[in-house]
């Protein structure tokens, strides 16, 4: 409903005087300026040399979840062909493809190498419903969800803050903001273009719901809107005492935060990705820079949940249940924003590779490392 | 010479820029002086059907989805300073786009964490909207503008003002309401769940 005036600026009334003609005669006309070529829409990181493959997702054939025979794996979305799913082992090299929602008739088929991965058509609809099937895709480039291969551990000892080279400015406008296309005469030039539709047959969350990720249904999308609004935290609630570490990519920038004392990315003036001891928020008024993020911990037993709480109060729950080796590292959650909407995964996989070889079995290979769990800042 | 509204204050845009099809809507303002916290502002615009609800969550339009699903509503990008002049962020709507069941279009802003950096709109100085044809647009006298004037105290985000169909054709409305609940609040009354 409109709400009913209740106020009228002074200029209003007759014989008041004007106070904006000053910023009248000041204000500057917007000017005829260039519009840039269209932006791809999907997040992933932009790389320069990525082939041009574009991910399609908009075809008839649907993303087929549901196998039981599918491995549980990290989601990766950098594969040249699209959006790549493929084991961790296999990302190695990655370079990026943006992705373009409108797509050619790229065919949908996820069971050959290259083939663009389309989830929206009506034939297939992404399912998870199967018992114990995880995300499975079939195929080199198809979405693979295998788990990565397991390596030995140490304690979190040190916290590294994140690189200062990473102070990274977050939706920096345009220069043609102030001045938007206006060209006389012609219709303005779309520089956006629609997201296209989210992925089907991931399960959403509404309002205040209660939602508990178990190895049966590991997944869990949020839309746009509860996607971008507010701050994301996923704490830790234990008696076991834990520490957490979160990788990241922001802007393409990959990095590591480590507690107990945490830190702040990409800076503390502006920080998107914020961990102080096992707290992990995240601003998603800045989600179109963020990428993706992981969550791991560490403890000779673990105990506990991991909850993550939404500004709606949408409460997401990891329980954790592991009798693990000393030294062992548990990627307990990651979170992907695909087309706008952040999609959090329970991993509950053991790496005992130190956080160096945990990071890297989900594809965060440009974190340079001084050792097994210190990162290069 | 613009038009200028007062707040509640309404106009056909079809009266003001005849045979308009191509609406920019910028917003502006000048965060005043703070402790040193940077002033993040973000537009929005949602797009509403005849219960005054959002169409969907997709039909909200902000920094999270730049474009309606029609691609009428289109937000051209977030300025995260307002530092500068002219428009601070700017949407522009396609008039002949708008699919029909979209009654009206309803413009916004809002301060980004504004409850961790203490911010409202009482600190924020010359907030305006304007409504100018995009095909013409050095024409003054095909603009709309509304002065939001000081009114704001508390509120975290504010409804600068809408655009709705009036039969056949396209008004303005000046609004100037605030919301103390920040966008969350906001997106809330229209149908639309942060959570």
């Amino acid at each position: 409903m409109t709400p009913a005036p209740t106020h009228a600026p002074a200029w209003a009334t007759p014989g008041a005087t004007r106070t904006d003609l000053p910023f009248l005669r000041h204000r500057a006309r917007p000017r005829p300026e260039p519009t840039p070529e269209p932006e791809p829409t999907i997040e992933r990181g932009a790389v320069a040399s990525a082939p041009a493959s574009p991910l399609s997702l908009d075809g008839p054939a649907g993303l087929d979840l549901a196998s039981p025979s599918a491995p549980a794996a990290p989601l990766s979305l950098d594969a040249p062909g699209g959006l790549d799913l493929a084991p961790p082992d296999a990302v190695a090299s990655r370079p990026s493809a943006p992705a373009s929602p409108s797509a050619p008739a790229a065919p949908l088929s996820l069971d050959g190498p290259g083939a663009p991965l389309s989830l929206d058509g009506p034939g297939a609809p992404l399912s998870l419903d199967g018992p114990g099937a995880p995300l499975s895709l079939d195929g080199p480039a198809a979405l693979d969800l295998s788990r990565p291969d397991a390596t030995p551990a140490a304690p979190f000892a040190t916290v590294t803050p994140p690189p200062a080279e990473r102070n990274l400015v977050h939706h920096a406008a345009p220069d043609s903001v102030r001045n938007v296309a206006v060209g006389g005469g012609g219709a303005p030039a779309t520089r956006h273009r629609a997201l296209p539709p989210l992925l089907r047959g991931f399960p959403g969350v509404r309002g205040a719901e209660r939602r508990v990720l178990t190895p049966d249904a590991p997944v869990v999308m949020l839309d746009r809107v509860q996607s971008g609004v507010g701050p994301l935290r996923v704490a830790l609630a234990s008696s076991t005492p834990m520490g957490m570490a979160v990788a990241y990519e922001l802007d393409g920038h990959e990095g590591l935060l480590r507690g107990p004392v945490g830190g702040y990315a990409p800076s503390h003036h502006r920080p998107v990705v914020s961990l102080s001891g096992t707290t992990l928020d995240v601003d998603l008024g800045h989600v179109r820079g963020l990428s993706r993020f992981l969550v791991m911990l560490r403890a000779v037993t673990f105990d506990g949940t991991l909850v993550v709480t939404t500004l709606g109060g949408a409460r997401i729950e990891v329980p954790l249940a592991h009798d693990g080796d000393p030294g062992e590292d548990l990627v307990a959650l990651s979170g992907y924003v695909v087309r706008g909407a952040l999609t959090l995964r329970a991993e509950m996989d053991v790496q005992d590779d130190g956080l160096r070889g945990a990071t890297a079995a989900y594809g965060y290979d440009e974190i340079t490392w001084r050792d097994r769990d210190t990162p290069v800042r | 010479m613009a038009v200028n509204l007062s707040k509640g204050g309404n106009i056909s845009l079809t009266k003001v820029a005849p045979g308009l099809v191509h609406a920019g809507v910028g917003l502006g303002w000048d965060p005043r002086t703070t402790d040193g916290a940077p002033f993040d502002l973000d537009a929005s615009a949602i797009l509403l059907d005849a219960s005054g609800k959002a169409l969907s969550d997709h039909h909200f339009v902000f920094y999270n989805n730049l474009v309606d699903p029609s691609g009428a509503v289109e937000h051209q990008g977030d300025n995260t300073t307002g530092v500068g002049d002219g428009d601070d962020e700017t949407i522009t709507v396609d008039l002949s786009l708008v699919p029909a069941e979209v009654m009206r279009i309803v413009v916004l802003a809002s301060i980004h964490d504004a409850d961790n950096r203490r911010q409202n709109f009482g600190q924020v100085a010359d907030a305006y909207i304007r409504v100018y044809d995009l095909d013409d647009a050095h024409n003054d006298a095909k603009v709309v503008k509304f002065d939001l004037g000081e009114d704001a105290s508390t509120e975290t985000a504010l409804v600068f003002g809408e655009i709705y169909r009036n039969g056949t054709d396209w008004k303005f409305r000046a609004i100037g309401q605030g919301y103390a609940s920040g966008l969350a609040g906001v997106i809330s009354d229209y149908g639309l769940n942060a959570g």
